[in-house]
């Protein structure tokens, strides 16, 4: 994919990435996983693991991740700019016009905004079952996935330490969460004379 | 200098917004609204308000923010230091991150946390839908969604404005 299609199908996916990250994963599973096949599902939950531990707009985070993935740093600046675009310029005009737009988002603005945000949601669900499939493939996995919902929910917990708990646990019990075998520069000696 | 206030501000709360956007929300309003009196309180709710009307992420509100207090320099200034050092950030993570993804660590690290990175939208899906559905039609709406985007190639796009001119048009009041 050439840089300038890189630039206009995040100037896209910006344009429709209502209801902030949720739609974003979507559209870039759709457009670069699905149709594309430029990505994986693995790649995108790759991507939301490392920026959900650094500090910042986890979106805007994920987009410079897959752009670097897809084009290097001139790929990550482009999918970013594209990205914010549409953002930018809507909530511009909204900042000009401010006075005016106060006084007339009425009685409308409400349903319409509820069936956005319902659809949202609903489309949200067939992500998670999308990017969840490759990546949720044991009992710890199913366990650990329900544990950060429901953590997350409950007790407000901030999603970069449970993340940070989740991978730790990855580390210590690899095999809870299906281990690929590792390469043989890394496998140690002895597991080759277990068998 | 205001220029400058508004760039080390956006760029300080966004160094701290582990976990996400969301997570500064309370943070920005302090600094904006008591500190810096940059924007009225009910200039913020509204500046909250626009942020989930548009697309793109919450912490979009900088722009606003950043030209209520200074005009369309004060809008770029606000959003490149809201998100110019986490985007940075993760770039570099990228690049990092795949010089040494081979690593039994950074394996194990992968597969712990991408159940978790998963299980996390659930919470977004929670936050959504308590807010939207107020009533069967939205949970019909919600559902329609859902199986549209499970079983058919129809664009998440098209959904979306589906839903919304719904809403719009025959949407009940909630309750």
């Amino acid at each position: 994919m050439s840089l300038p299609q890189l630039w206009w199908l995040f100037i896209k996916i910006g344009l429709a990435a209502f209801g902030g990250l949720g739609v974003t994963l979507s559209l870039i599973e759709r457009y670069l996983v699905i149709d594309r096949r430029v990505l994986t599902a693995k790649d995108i939950t790759e991507a939301l693991t490392y920026t959900k531990l650094l500090p910042g707009s986890t979106g805007v985070q994920v987009v410079g991740y897959l752009g670097y993935r897809l084009g290097g740093w001139p790929g990550a600046a482009l999918a970013t700019l594209g990205f914010l675009l549409p953002a930018f310029l809507l909530i511009l005009v909204l900042s000009v016009l401010y006075e005016e737009i106060t006084a007339g988002l009425g009685r409308v603005a409400t349903p319409a905004l509820r069936g956005l945000t319902a659809a949202v949601a609903g489309i949200l669900v067939a992500t998670m079952y999308r990017l969840g499939k490759p990546a949720v493939t044991t009992l710890a996995g199913t366990v650990v996935a329900m544990a950060a919902c429901a953590l997350g929910i409950a007790f407000r917990m901030n999603p970069a330490w449970l993340v940070l708990a989740a991978g730790i646990l990855g580390i210590l019990m690899p095999h809870w969460f299906g281990r690929e075998p590792a390469p043989k520069s890394f496998r140690p000696k002895e597991k080759e004379t277990e068998r | 200098m205001i220029l400058l206030e508004l760039f080390l501000y956006f760029a300080l709360i966004s160094m701290l917004a582990f976990g996400g956007g969301n997570a500064v929300i309370s943070l920005l309003e302090r600094i904006s609204v008591e500190q810096m009196r940059w924007v009225a309180p009910q200039d913020f709710a509204a500046a909250i308000g626009f942020a989930y009307l548009t697309p793109g992420p919450i912490l979009i509100t900088s722009t606003f923010i950043g030209y209520r207090a200074a005009g369309f320099a004060g809008a770029v200034t606000a959003t490149i230091g809201v998100f110019l050092i986490p985007w940075s950030l993760s770039v570099l993570a990228a690049f990092q991150i795949r010089r040494y993804i081979q690593h039994p660590w950074l394996q194990g690290f992968g597969l712990g946390a991408a159940p978790a990175v998963i299980g996390l939208l659930g919470i977004t899906v929670f936050a959504l839908g308590r807010y939207a559905i107020a009533n069967w039609f939205y949970a019909v709406i919600a559902g329609a969604a859902l199986a549209l985007a499970m079983f058919t190639r129809v664009s998440p796009i098209l959904i979306l404005i589906g839903a919304t001119l719904l809403g719009a048009v025959i949407g009940p009041p909630p309750g």
